[in-house]
């Protein structure tokens, strides 16, 4: 954008705020009555607002929260078919439990002279009477509450519905009274409950806390019964598996399954190495007797030599017998072991099954029971009334009023009817179609305002002369 | 010059037909059969306490402060030639430039013509008390000659006044004749100002005609009457029409805030 544009889009700019500030400022000025009249009303509603609404208290208490095993426990771990929950609950899920519509709906439905008492404001006047020191205008504005308390008619409205309905329009004030938080990072649940008396504001909040502890102890307590049963289960399947353990080791005396199976292999192996030996001599042997033959063929010997040789002859063939008997027992003696330890075998996976079994049966039995006794102890703490969710600070009872903020309300209703009527005013001058001020028309057209001619009575009797014409 | 009553009709000039509400005054074949009169008297006028003097007077805005900002020189000789017009009827049109009319004469000395054109609602002659007569509406026509419709006001010899004369309705095209160039070829070489008095913009788009006989337009509102749409529709008529504005004339101002918002006068 060059120098020329810039210029123009300001000239622009400043000539339409410009035209904005006249805007305003003529129409202030010209409907100033019409903004004082509005602002008018604005503070008379403001101050029938302030002095219409009865005074308002909060009672506050403060619940402690320590998370534990209770609130950790899940049916799962109970049985032991997995584990406990790696992520404790947090306060968050701890408020959107407390703060249910039953738990409200509770509260209500136990309130004492029914949900239309919890409903109904307090009676403004209850400290109004002859000899207190209650101001003039004060004792009016509480008048005012009390007629328009009366004129709600709440008792005769609440008539026409159940009882249900009744319960459900009372439950929904309570909890639009009522707040429950807590800050981040804090343990701190805070309970603050709103009512038009300080009384009234402890007793609802003290029930409300009530209520909110009892839903805890229901939610987190603990109830070992339906696990005995369970337990018993167990305990009959660990039983029953170490039962048939024991009969397959008995059928097949295998009471020491590892150690005969070493063995086993262990004397296959000096089998196999005899059985080498016995094959080396028997070989030796059967290779020596060609050669003792030919040494006796051999024409080079002598007759010492000779008379041995001849000796060795006759007694090679017995020792080649021998060594061939012995040769041939330790292979069928080999082969005999060798179908037993392949029999050994055949039952080892079984075996082990059942073993498995047996152990992971017993493993699950005392799992649970270890549990149990956790469970016992702990529904042992709940008899005696103690969780893990207590009282911090008991609701306490409000000596200051909190609202209504009547000054802001004052202020606000003033303020509101000047806005509106300014508002009014602005978009009244910004709509004006006719020309009414030289410097706008000036402004606006851009041309030079020879001369602005008031309105006179001379001026007037010229349109006369005219009119009469 | 003697004064006469309001109401009596001026006397006819001396040897000439009697002019006023029932004479036209001699046609254009009646004047080539008859010689012209000689010094022809203009219609006599000699009173200052007529309502339009008065108005004028009695407002230091029309009699002081609007002439001064009219005083130019036309640049290519002659005179200065104005129009004044205003978007619809009712303005103030013609008591705005009679004021500038006379503001120029008695204080410039020089020769102003004032000439008014809205011939369908006359208003000049009555305002200044001069009774019925021929004016522009019979010198377009061609049945008056000017110095019959001139009319001069008290002692300010300087100022020449042409009403509009017998109310009629103006055609179309009116303002673009050659007998329309005629008048105002008259009218500038009796002065060195000639003000148009013009038809409202809005109701008689024939005003625009006038373009090549006048230097500059000046527009005339009114204030809490006229509005911003027919404004900005006169503004873009004019600047379509190759004309220069000269300024804004704000009438009947009457202000409705305090402290003097809103006006810069």
């Amino acid at each position: 954008m060059d120098n020329q544009q810039r210029d123009e889009l300001s000239r622009d700019e400043r000539k339409a705020l410009s035209e904005l500030q006249e805007t305003i400022l003529f129409g202030v000025a010209r409907y100033w009555a019409s903004i004082l009249f509005c602002a008018g009303i604005g503070l008379t509603l403001g101050v029938y607002l302030a002095a219409s609404k009865p005074n308002t208290y909060v009672s506050q208490a403060k619940l402690l929260l320590r998370l534990g095993e209770r609130e950790q426990i899940t049916p799962e771990a109970i049985v032991g078919a997995g584990p406990r929950r790696e992520s404790t609950p947090t306060m968050e899920d701890e408020i959107h439990l407390l703060t249910n519509v039953a738990v409200f709906q509770r509260v209500v439905a136990d309130y004492p002279d029914g949900p239309v008492a919890l409903m109904k404001p307090a009676d403004p006047l209850r400290h109004d009477g002859d000899g207190s020191n209650v101001s003039l205008h004060v004792r009016l504005m509480h008048e005012l509450q009390a007629y328009l308390i009366a004129s709600m008619n709440l008792e005769e409205g609440m008539a026409q519905l159940s009882e249900a309905d009744r319960i459900l329009a009372a439950t929904e004030v309570l909890r639009q009274d009522t707040a429950v938080f807590n800050e981040t990072g804090s343990n701190v649940i805070s309970v603050l409950h709103t009512s038009t008396s300080p009384e009234k504001a402890q007793d609802v909040c003290s029930r409300l806390v009530d209520a909110f502890l009892e839903r805890h102890r229901e939610q987190f307590s603990v109830d070992i019964e339906p696990m005995l049963a369970k337990l018993d289960e167990r305990r009959r399947a660990a039983v029953s598996a170490q039962s048939e353990l024991d009969r397959f080791v008995t059928e097949n005396r295998l009471l020491n399954f590892d150690l005969e199976l070493e063995e086993k292999l262990r004397a296959l192996v000096e089998l196999e190495t005899d059985h080498a030996t016995a094959e080396r001599e028997f070989r030796a042997l059967e290779a020596e007797k060609p050669k003792t033959q030919e040494a006796i063929r051999s024409s080079s010997i002598s007759s010492d030599a000779l008379a041995a040789a001849r000796e060795r002859l006759a007694l090679l063939d017995g020792l080649i017998a021998a060594a061939d008997v012995r040769r041939t027992s330790l292979d069928e003696e080999i082969t005999r072991r060798r179908l037993e330890l392949e029999e050994l075998k055949g039952l080892e996976p079984r075996l082990r099954e059942l073993a498995s079994a047996a152990g992971e049966a017993e493993a699950e039995f005392r799992a649970m029971d270890a549990t149990l006794r956790d469970l016992r102890a702990l529904a042992a703490l709940d008899l005696e009334g103690k969780s893990n969710l207590s009282v911090l600070q008991a609701p306490d009872l409000p000596i200051e009023k909190t609202g209504p903020k009547r000054l802001k309300l004052v202020v606000l209703g003033l303020g509101a009817g000047m806005a509106l009527g300014t508002t009014a005013a602005v978009l009244r001058q910004a709509f004006e179609r006719r020309l009414r001020y030289p410097t706008s028309v000036q402004r606006t057209t851009g041309l030079e305002l020879l001369a602005v001619i008031p309105e006179s009575a001379e001026v007037r009797r010229l349109q006369r002369v005219r009119s009469y014409i | 010059m003697n004064a006469l009553p309001e109401s009596t009709p001026p006397p006819p000039p001396s040897g000439n037909p009697r002019r006023g509400s029932q004479s036209r005054g001699p046609g254009f074949l009646e004047r080539l059969r008859k010689p012209r009169p000689q010094a022809p008297e203009p219609r006599p006028y000699a009173r200052l306490d007529v309502p339009l003097l008065e108005a004028i007077e009695s407002l230091r805005e029309l009699s002081n402060d609007l002439w001064p900002k009219l005083v130019r020189r036309n640049p290519r000789g002659g005179p200065t030639r104005y129009l004044f017009t205003a978007p619809h009827q009712g303005t103030g049109t013609t008591l705005v430039a009679s004021a500038a009319a006379l503001g120029l004469a008695r204080n410039l000395r020089e020769g102003v013509v004032l000439a008014e054109l809205n011939t369908e609602r006359p208003a000049l002659a009555s305002y200044l008390a001069a009774g019925e007569g021929p004016g522009v509406g019979e010198l377009l026509a061609g049945t008056a000659e000017p110095s019959y419709c001139r009319i001069e006001v008290g002692d300010l010899d300087k100022l020449q006044v042409f009403a509009a004369g017998e109310a009629k309705v103006l055609e179309p095209g009116d303002f673009a004749r050659e007998r329309m160039d005629r008048v105002a070829r008259d009218f500038e070489a009796r002065g060195q100002y000639v003000v148009y008095d013009a038809p409202p913009l809005l109701e008689y788009p024939g005003t625009l005609l006038l373009g090549e006989q006048v230097d500059a337009v000046v527009l005339v509102v009114r204030g809490r009457e006229t509005t911003k749409r027919e404004l900005d529709r006169c503004i873009e008529l004019v600047s379509q029409a190759n004309m220069r504005i000269a300024g804004l004339i704000f009438n009947r101002f009457e202000s409705d805030l305090p402290f003097g918002l809103g006006n810069s006068g």
